[in-house]
């Protein structure tokens, strides 16, 4: 079973992102923050991580960076309300994707939008 | 010139005759070119379009032509009692020495550079200089010759482009510092609009989701009802977030409107508690009450003093751990109440404290912020608290040791002129307010400023009733200087006045910083009582707002209030 690991400050958000994957037979790991991510990434390591960019303590982008370089094979779905990414001399850049990111997840999300995601990037 | 020579009284010879007249023919046509070359010279001298002058190795001026007569403004007969170096700029004077000792050396045949002559009339004019020497058959040095060009109208343009070339880089440079300006405000902006946008778009997350999830599946009655509640509350949060919004720039703009009403705060506080019951409930929150019932009621409005309590507690609740505790506690202190919330939570540093109440201070702008949320909850409620002439205070012993936000209310005197308590709040109808005792105001200096001698006097008897000494003032002017020699501790200001109104007092008190340790606080004195004047006031700096007709009681404790005086 595909292992995901949410990392996001708002519980309401997790839960729901929760509720959908392990309902797809996903199994589900969650965390509010990102060092509180990087703890359990090292306790029981996920194939997949969602994570939100704008959170306390330690940002998504940072989180990002670590997990990639502690864990060159995990897949990361970054997410964020914040827009995130912008379009510069016509090509889409964007922090997320330059700290190691795989794919960008905008909120709010729907359902299939979450469910794609995490499917295109544990293909 | 070689002429023949013969014994005086001889004739001449035959030959000799015609060789004398051949020589003095010849002595004829050298006299005759001289005279034409001397014409000819004079000519040229008198009609160049450039000042000539021919001047001793002294510097003697010793003929100068029209042309530099009309460049240097002097007559000719003038010119030639002067030296070149006397009509010459100081500044330039020791180049022109260095040029013609040069000269004078044989190091150069000649010069030419830009130099000043002073004219008679004091002007300075700016030349073309060219020197060149006249020598003896010998090849000695006799005379200078010099043309000068006036090319002050050119030295003109010069300085002015060199002028335009300053100025259009001054404005370059003004115009760079404008730009990295704009460029800053435009990042800080464009980084709270991402925060705001998050913010907005992750309670979205919830509704939408949790949406889809029980349009699209079967779910067990317990599952649906946690979902309904969790769309209720990301729903409800971001109402307040644009509520809370909307309120900043209400505020930002002085548009915010009080419907002041006599309130009683205890229910208030009850109110408020009662809203976040299911948050005090979900966190296993333990929450004291002290409440003294007696205490007297204030004027505010409402919903806002409602919001206030609201958002104390609802930070105190976000910010305290499970099963930890609040204290909230109603009483009377002197002529205010206070509300004071305490929690056991995560407590402030003290590096932060000076800052909590800042705009946006959470939104600092980076990803990594403390907590969720837009940080304006805590600004606004400052904002409301002293447009009720009250304040919020913040206390911390650190991090981790809890704080403590204390909001401080005037207390509201009975007034009978306005007839507020017929539209009183329904919570306060049933009060039966104790009435107040006047105040002592003794060792107080009272600074009283009105146009009108009667009003005056009304107000500085009054308040000598209760003790106070009493300066009084007609207008902004006396005011001042009042204020400099007496050093009131308290201002009690007329706002509708000829000339200079109260907001020109204040704004000049103020300037004057004549009160010692801080700004002298200050109650406006108005016949304007509606909710848009008093906000103005309040803006403007007063602290308290008093309607006419004065109240001798409600005067009394407004100004021992902004003194920080004890209830009698």
């Amino acid at each position: 079973m595909l292992r995901v690991l949410v990392i996001d400050d708002n519980q309401d958000v997790r839960e729901l992102i929760q509720f959908i994957l392990e309902g797809a037979g996903y199994s589900v790991e969650l965390a509010p923050d990102g060092a509180a991510g990087l703890r359990s990434q090292r306790a029981r390591p996920a194939d997949v991580v969602i994570t939100d960019i704008f959170m306390p303590n330690q940002d998504g982008l940072e989180t990002i960076a670590r997990l990639r370089e502690e864990y060159p094979g995990v897949r990361v779905v970054a997410m964020s309300g914040g827009g995130g990414s912008e379009i510069i001399g016509g090509r889409t850049l964007s922090p997320a994707l330059e700290a190691g990111a795989h794919v960008l997840l905008p909120k709010p999300f729907d359902l299939d939008q979450l469910l794609r995601a995490v499917g295109d990037v544990s293909h | 010139m070689n002429l023949p020579t013969r014994p005086i009284g001889s004739l001449p010879h035959p030959t000799e005759r015609i060789e004398g007249k051949r020589a003095y023919d010849k002595l004829e046509e050298a006299q005759e070119a001289l005279r034409e070359s001397e014409q000819r010279f004079r000519a040229i001298f008198e009609q160049a379009a450039v000042g000539i002058a021919i001047s001793e190795l002294d510097g003697r001026l010793a003929e100068t032509n029209t042309k530099f007569v009309e460049i240097l403004g002097y007559p000719a007969d003038e010119l030639t009692a002067l030296t070149a170096y006397d009509i010459t700029h100081a500044d330039d004077v020791a180049s022109t020495r260095t040029h013609v000792a040069r000269l004078l050396a044989g190091e150069i045949r000649d010069y030419s550079y830009e130099k000043r002559y002073v004219r008679k009339d004091g002007r300075t004019v700016w030349t073309l200089t060219s020197v060149g020497l006249l020598r003896d058959p010998e090849g000695q040095p006799r005379q200078f010759i010099g043309v000068i060009e006036d090319i002050t109208e050119l030295k003109q343009t010069q300085e002015d482009n060199a002028r335009l070339l300053i100025e259009r880089t001054h404005l370059l440079e003004r115009e760079r510092a404008a730009r990295g300006e704009a460029e800053r405000m435009s990042a800080l902006k464009d980084e709270f609009l991402a925060t705001l946008s998050h913010e907005l778009r992750t309670p979205l997350s919830s509704i939408l989701g949790w949406s889809q999830v029980i349009a699209g599946r079967r779910m067990e009655p317990d599952e649906l009802q946690k979902a309904l509640h969790v769309i209720e509350r990301n729903a409800r949060a971001q109402a307040r977030l644009i509520e809370d919004l909307l309120d900043m720039s209400r505020i930002m703009a002085g548009r915010i409107r009080l419907d002041v009403q006599r309130v009683d705060l205890c229910s208030v506080v009850e109110a408020a508690l009662e809203t976040l019951r299911p948050a005090v409930e979900a966190k296993a929150l333990v929450v004291e009450t002290v409440l003294d019932r007696k205490a007297h009621p204030i004027s505010g409005d409402p919903s806002r003093l409602q919001q206030i309590v609201w958002n104390l507690l609802s930070n105190a609740i976000k910010f305290t751990p499970h099963g930890g505790k609040v204290q909230v506690a109603l009483k009377r202190a002197n002529f205010h109440i206070e509300v004071s919330v305490a929690d056991s939570g995560i407590g402030i540093a003290p590096e932060f404290l000076p800052h909590v109440f800042e705009r946006f201070r959470q939104a600092d702008g980076s990803t990594t912020r403390r907590h969720a949320g837009l940080g304006l909850g805590l600004t606004i409620a400052k904002h409301l608290a002293e447009l009720h002439g009250g304040t919020l205070r913040a206390s911390s012993a650190g991090q981790g040791e809890g704080s403590t936000f204390t909001l401080s209310v005037p207390l509201a005197v009975l007034h009978r002129a306005t007839g507020e308590e017929e539209r009183g709040h329904p919570t306060a109808a049933a009060l039966d307010p104790l009435p107040l005792p006047f105040p002592d105001l003794s060792g107080l200096v009272v600074l009283a400023v009105d146009d009108q001698a009667d009003a005056r006097d009304l107000v500085q008897r009054i308040l000598e009733n209760c003790g106070a000494r009493v300066v009084t003032a007609d207008g902004m002017q006396e005011a001042l200087v009042v204020a400099e020699a007496e050093r009131p501790h308290v201002l009690v200001c007329d706002i509708g006045m000829p000339d200079a109104d109260g907001f020109d007092v204040i704004r000049q008190l103020r300037a004057m910083r004549i009160h010692l340790g801080g700004e002298i606080p200050a109650i406006a004195l108005t016949a304007f009582a509606r909710s848009e004047d008093r906000t103005k006031v309040l803006r403007a700096g007063f602290r308290m707002h008093v309607s006419k007709p004065v109240e001798p009681i409600e005067l009394c404790v407004a100004v021992a209030n902004v003194a920080g005086r004890a209830l009698a």
